[in-house]
């Protein structure tokens, strides 16, 4: 019985243990913990490529299966399973957090809970991707909260204090929901079912309803749309630490995980006929935030609009009525996170510098530093669409799809990117602009050099990732 | 005769116990650490003994011993170790021998084992109040810290409670001449209608409810748990509720389900109270051991509600909800020995202020038991809150789930506030060093409640197993 899926859980739970096991980080190297992480990062990224090698790229659906006995009394049995978009997601993830630990400062108050968390996290998360059941499904999605809310506590803006009581709340509305739903479903076809037929689960009457919209409201919990906004941005303009910041903009990619793999083949026809709704409520909140992007002129909160922009036009595009967009939405999943990953670190390091530098603005800052300038240049503008990334040809597609359904749609989905698109831009000329440079004191320092290879060595990774989404698969 | 001196050696050696410790007590002054080391000892002889003569018992007119009461026995034993250990520490810093407080907790674990196993409600009856005193005495220990004016309080209203009880137990014993429990049984089988009966059952259980605490019973609970020392406060909040929950459902299963009829809503009225006054109360305290006391209202609330439906299923899960709760609260409870600053214990929630900064092996505990409280897998309450959803749904009880759900919130939002408070607020106090043997029960009782969710060696099936024996 091959046991990879749950390798891929297991790796980062154990580093997380033995990043609480490492020597006290006052008395000792405080590198100790960091390497702990890498290594475990590293290892699970090799088992995660492993697991790809196995893969028939070819062919659609789940590829591996593994079924666990849990409980006898209820009887309850898990199953994890894996096909390209989940390993891809899954990828993304991982190399994501591989990157964040290698930019990370490794001076930062409390590391231990921060990496240990971080890693729980990714355990938890990885569980989430490849849970193919019902059951095992929402213990991964309620377990995250976890280590979110120690990673919230400890490094969330202090004079927030009521946020983590809201975004406790608020997640465990969700979880409940979703439990309660998936309890119905379990009890209705006596059995946990596999995650792939939930969606055709025929229940009728009002408690179709009631699990369908339950479910819904569940995965709208962990995306920044109206009514579930404030948290979300409240938290991300609180959080200082990029990343604490890179993993609550990895919450969405839950909700967003949620839709899709809840409804596979088609919205269930309980709700189908909300859906129009719902892509209103999308639009409005894609323009809302992208508008106040433009007018706010802290960079990290252009880019957590460029992030929920970018969540929602792939939330619709898995409402459009067609099975062809899944793969592309995965491929171009598998940049965004790289990118928005390398992008919190950059626009982190400038924040830092700019503090150093006892600058008022970030104006001309990039100045100074001719490596940072380079790659935030280059990461931006392929978050924003130069085709030499992934995100590029899937997102034409998906946008393409979106004109082809409905046109008014489509030109609402296009002017919020368009938007969060000049904001980055326009943030990025000021940084640039040589006029508000001066010379005067420059203590600041640029981006190391193996920061830097790694900003390049990704970047040539998602170039490759252009011509052939899947180039790593021997 | 020799048979019957062995099987009631479990209880004979917490009698020897406890006349052990008076001897320390008499003739040497030994430390609090020898006290709670002899009390441990003798508790651990008679859980020995207690294993190894599960299903025997020395009166089998009585006294029936079964897998269902080795359970109990087991857990209570098991959760009045930890409470000993971490007392002792308690004790130790307070410069105090803890001799009274161990006698009376032995003490309390005999009438415990009796209680579980009796099958007369002669001995109930007898067992209830012997317990009531003890629990009276045990209030009565402040060493002039706290005002102890719970102790009279309690005695009084828990002479009204056991009078009342002697009524019921009046009517089914003189009048009709009955105090078996299956004698019982019988006697409502063939007078359902009998309204005094009725009656004389709900007086019967009464005094159960009213000792967990349960609306509109609640008088004293949150005073036993929130104003006396913090070892009986742990007693309070662990081991006692285990006794009265084991005799509850022992009860329910051996006759009061025989009124499930009527009964079944009463329970349900009960509970819907229980749930909201415990999730409102918990909010309005400042006191940690008061917003426990008030969750273990709303967590019981929900136990009295699976138990209201009165079948095979819903019982076993009640019993894995306390369980589970219970472990939770084992985790907070050993976090709150280690909440100390100059050698003085604290309870009020303002005083974790700042505490992850300083003690982040003890908040981390603390989180780890808050999680499990709010349900959040992989932590044990996620099966308790599993369970019950499962059940009520089950039951169609749609209505009563919408309300214990939307309390559940309610009841979380206190438990944020410890977090919130822990995290996020400035330090104020100077923390003590933490205990190595207090440290080791709160990483003993964070381990649990997380390896419990695994189900390893099928301990979930196990102990369904022993519980089930209960219906044979």
């Amino acid at each position: 019985m091959n046991l990879y899926l749950l390798l891929i859980i297991f790796i980062p739970l154990c580093g997380s243990f033995f990043t609480l096991c490492t020597k006290n980080d006052r008395s000792y190297n405080t590198n100790n913990v960091y390497n702990v992480s890498i290594w475990t990062l590293s290892v699970n990224t090799s088992v995660i490529l492993y697991v790809f090698s196995l893969f028939d790229i070819e062919k659609q659906g789940i590829q591996i299966i593994e079924k666990y006995s849990w409980l006898k009394y209820p009887p309850i049995d898990l199953l994890l399973g894996a096909d390209i978009f989940s390993m891809l997601l899954i990828l993304s993830v991982n190399l994501s957090f591989l990157i964040a630990e290698i930019f990370m400062d490794k001076k930062i108050e409390r590391s231990k809970t921060l990496i240990a968390s971080e890693l729980l996290f990714v355990s938890f998360i990885n569980g989430y991707f490849v849970a193919a059941d019902i059951i095992s499904f929402y213990i991964f999605f309620a377990s995250v909260s976890a280590p979110l809310i120690i990673l919230i506590s400890s490094y969330a803006n202090i004079s927030k204090k009521n946020i983590l009581v809201r975004f406790s709340l608020y997640n465990i509305i969700g979880a409940m929901l979703l439990l309660v739903s998936i309890i119905i479903i379990y009890l209705h076809k006596k059995n946990n079912i596999p995650l792939n037929t939930a969606g055709n689960v025929n229940i009728g009457g009002g408690l179709e309803y009631f699990i369908w919209f339950s479910i819904f409201l569940a995965f709208i919990s962990r995306l920044p749309i109206w009514p579930f906004h404030y948290w979300i941005s409240a938290i991300n303009s609180s959080i200082k630490n990029p990343l604490v910041f890179l993993i609550s903009n990895l919450i969405p990619l839950m909700g967003l995980y949620g839709f899709i793999r809840f409804w596979p083949n088609s919205v269930p026809q309980t709700i189908s006929m909300y859906v129009p709704i719902f892509e209103v409520i999308c639009v409005v909140t894609m323009l809302f935030i992208s508008l106040i992007s433009l007018i706010n002129k802290d960079m990290k909160y252009k880019l957590f609009a460029y992030t929920t922009v970018y969540y929602l036009l792939y939330l619709i595009g898995i409402f459009m009525p067609t099975n062809v967009l899944r793969q592309n939405i995965g491929y171009s999943l598998f940049s965004y996170i790289v990118i928005i990953t390398i992008l919190s670190f950059l626009i982190s390091h400038v924040d830092n510098q700019k503090k150093k530098m006892d600058m008022y603005s970030s104006a001309g800052i990039l100045c100074y530093f001719p490596r940072t300038s380079k790659c935030l240049s280059l990461f931006i503008l392929a978050s924003i669409g130069l085709p030499i990334t992934p995100l590029f040809w899937n997102n034409f597609i998906i946008i393409s799809e979106i004109f082809n359904y409905n046109l008014i749609l489509g030109v609402f989905v296009m002017l919020p990117i368009v938007i969060v698109g000049v904001s980055l831009l326009e943030e990025l000329y000021k940084q640039k602009d040589k006029a508000y440079a001066t010379s005067s004191s420059i203590t600041g320092s640029d981006l190391s050099n193996t920061n830097f290879i790694i900003c390049i060595t990704c970047l040539i990774g998602l170039l490759f990732s252009f011509f052939k989404p899947l180039w790593f698969v021997f | 005769m020799l048979n019957k001196i062995l099987y009631a050696l479990p209880e004979i050696s917490l009698l020897i116990g406890i006349i052990h410790l008076l001897f320390l007590h008499l003739l040497s002054n030994e430390t609090p650490k020898v006290y709670t080391k002899t009390a441990r000892i003798w508790l651990l002889i008679s859980l020995f003994f207690s294993i190894l003569f599960y299903n025997k018992s020395f009166n089998p007119t009585y006294f029936e011993n079964t897998s269902y009461t080795l359970l109990f026995k087991c857990l209570i034993a098991f959760f009045s170790y930890i409470m000993l250990i971490l007392s002792s520490s308690w004790f130790s810093v307070e410069n105090k021998t803890g001799c009274r407080y161990l006698i009376l907790v032995l003490s309390s674990i005999i009438i415990s084992n009796l209680l579980l196993s009796t099958i007369n409600i002669v001995i109930l009856m007898l067992g209830y109040t012997l317990l009531s005193y003890i629990n009276y005495r045990l209030l009565d220990i402040s060493y002039d810290k706290y005002p102890s004016e719970v102790g009279p309080r309690y005695i009084g209203t828990s002479s009204i409670i056991i009078i009342l009880m002697f009524l019921g137990f009046s009517y089914i014993f003189f009048y009709n001449n009955v105090m078996d429990y299956l004698e019982i049984k019988q006697l409502i089988a063939s007078s359902h209608n009998n309204f005094l009966l009725y009656i004389s059952i709900v007086l019967m259980v009464i005094p159960f409810l009213y000792s967990l605490g349960l609306a509109p019973f609640h008088l004293l609970a949150e005073d036993k748990v929130g104003k006396s020392i913090l070892p009986v406060s742990h007693y309070f909040a662990l081991i006692t509720p285990f006794i009265f929950w084991a005799v509850i459902i022992k009860l329910n299963v051996m006759f009061i389900s025989s009124y499930n009829d009527i009964l079944s809503s009463a329970f349900k009225v009960i509970a819907i109270m229980s749930v909201i006054f415990g999730a409102t109360g918990a909010n309005a305290r400042i006191n940690l051991h008061r917003i426990y006391a008030y969750g273990s209202m709303y967590h019981f609330g929900i136990i009295i509600l699976l138990l209201s439906y009165f079948n095979i299923a819903s019982n076993f899960n009640a019993f894995m909800y306390l369980l589970l709760y219970m472990l939770a609260l084992n985790g907070i409870y050993a976090v709150f020995y280690n909440l100390k600053s100059h050698g003085d214990f604290f309870s009020s929630l303002t005083s974790l202020s700042g505490i992850s900064q300083t003690k982040p092996y003890t908040t981390r505990a603390m989180l780890i038991s808050i999680f499990s409280l709010i349900a959040l897998p992989p932590f044990a309450g996620f099966l308790a809150e599993f369970g019950m959803i499962n059940e009520l749904l089950k039951e169609k009880s749609y209505t009563y789930l919408a309300l214990v759900l939307f309390f559940f919130l309610v009841l979380a939002k206190s438990y944020l506030e410890i977090i919130k408070t822990a995290y996020f607020e400035q330090k104020i106090k100077k923390f003590d060093t933490e205990n190595k043997s207090t440290l080791f029960i709160t990483l003993l009782s964070t381990i649990l409640i997380v390896a419990i969710s695994f189900n390893p060696f099928n301990i979930i099936e196990k102990i369904k197993d022993m519980f089930d024996v209960i219906y044979l």
